[in-house]
């Protein structure tokens, strides 16, 4: 039987700090890590070149979600069965990636997201208030409980990559509309809480105007429904 | 019925207008998919400058005491439409611009790694 293969993608802008230790212990999982170096500005891509880390630069720097993007499409390339995606700051542990690949190989969920929520980790009041009020949609909209949709920690099987892949998804910040949009495909999903180290550095969630993530957050999901009944 | 110089205006500007755009076409400077509604707009600034009945029945129509009020009304909603097609070009645009640049770097790292 042909063994399946994991790729391990961390996107990374301006990282020169984490990006090194981060893709040392990423290697010890799984042979095939691929960062995503965003056009940053700093040290990132010599540090990348200088350890030959398997990255791609992009040639102009993309919103969040394009960037995630582009190692999903590589991964449906170059036929890649599960992905595991990791922040490039260090705020997530690694070796939790084995647990949830354990969860996804035994085939019964098809994304597995590490949760913050349940942790200790604190969160902007507003993000904590926008996160509990997706979760109610996704809850109302699907029946499912998941805290932390916004979560950059996750592991999936190639169903969901060919969904990731595609022209729909959104390339500025992925959320709760994407977790429906998943469950609407009859995909599995499935929360594990762990503990994350704070993250001191500017989030990339802190760009977002309060009432611009709310309405757009409120339009992805009507847009997001509207698509599958449309399919049906 | 307006008054002869106001006509005579109207028509110049709007000749002014259709050269600007043939001139943009020439130049290159404007698609000529985009130059379609521009020229619309200028025929039919024309045909109301030269038959105001027109404008006067549209509005006895569709409700308005004053056809002045129906003009306007009409020409900001052609104008919205207007400005909706560019939005609806721009987010096209957005679309194969991303993809453009996935596709170059994942390319880039694939020509790298055979080196």
């Amino acid at each position: 039987m042909k063994k399946s293969k994991l790729l391990i993608i961390i996107p990374a802008y301006n990282e020169e700090k984490s990006i090194k230790q981060v893709v040392t212990q990423c290697k010890r999982i799984s042979s095939h890590v691929l960062v995503i170096n965003d056009a940053s500005t700093d040290k990132t891509e010599i540090i990348l070149k200088k350890n030959k880390v398997n990255h791609i630069n992009l040639i102009n720097k993309l919103q969040y979600g394009a960037v995630i993007q582009t190692g999903f499409k590589y991964a449906l390339y170059n036929k890649y069965d599960y992905v595991a995606l990791i922040d490039g700051d260090g705020q997530h542990d690694p070796t939790y990636i084995n647990r949830m690949l354990q969860l996804v190989k035994k085939g019964k969920v098809d994304l597995v997201i590490g949760s913050r929520y349940k942790s200790n980790y604190r969160m902007p009041f507003f993000r904590k208030l926008g996160s509990f009020i997706f979760s109610l949609f996704i809850r109302l909209i699907t029946r499912e409980v998941v805290h932390d949709p916004t979560s950059g920690y996750q592991v999936f099987n190639r169903k969901v990559i060919e969904i990731y892949a595609d022209d729909l998804y959104p390339t500025d910040y992925p959320d709760a509309d994407v977790i429906i949009s998943l469950i609407l495909n009859n995909c599995k999903v499935q929360e594990l809480s762990m503990n994350m180290k704070e993250n001191k550095e500017k989030s990339m969630h802190n760009f977002f105007n309060s009432f611009y993530y709310i309405y757009k957050m409120s339009i992805s999901i009507i847009i997001t429904i509207l698509r599958s009944k449309q399919k049906k | 019925m307006i008054n002869i110089k106001l006509r005579m205006l109207s028509i110049l500007v709007t000749f002014i207008f259709i050269s600007l755009i043939i001139f943009l076409l020439k130049k290159g400077k404007l698609k000529e998919n985009f130059s379609l509604i521009w020229i619309i707009f200028s025929f039919l600034t024309i045909i109301i400058t030269l038959n105001f009945d027109f404008i006067k029945g549209v509005a006895k129509i569709t409700g308005f005491d004053d056809p002045n009020n129906a003009l306007f009304f009409f020409s900001i909603i052609l104008i919205i439409l207007s400005i909706l097609i560019v939005s609806i070009e721009i987010s096209d645009l957005h679309k194969k611009v991303k993809n453009l640049i996935q596709e170059v770097s994942i390319l880039k790292n694939q020509k790298d790694k055979k080196k």
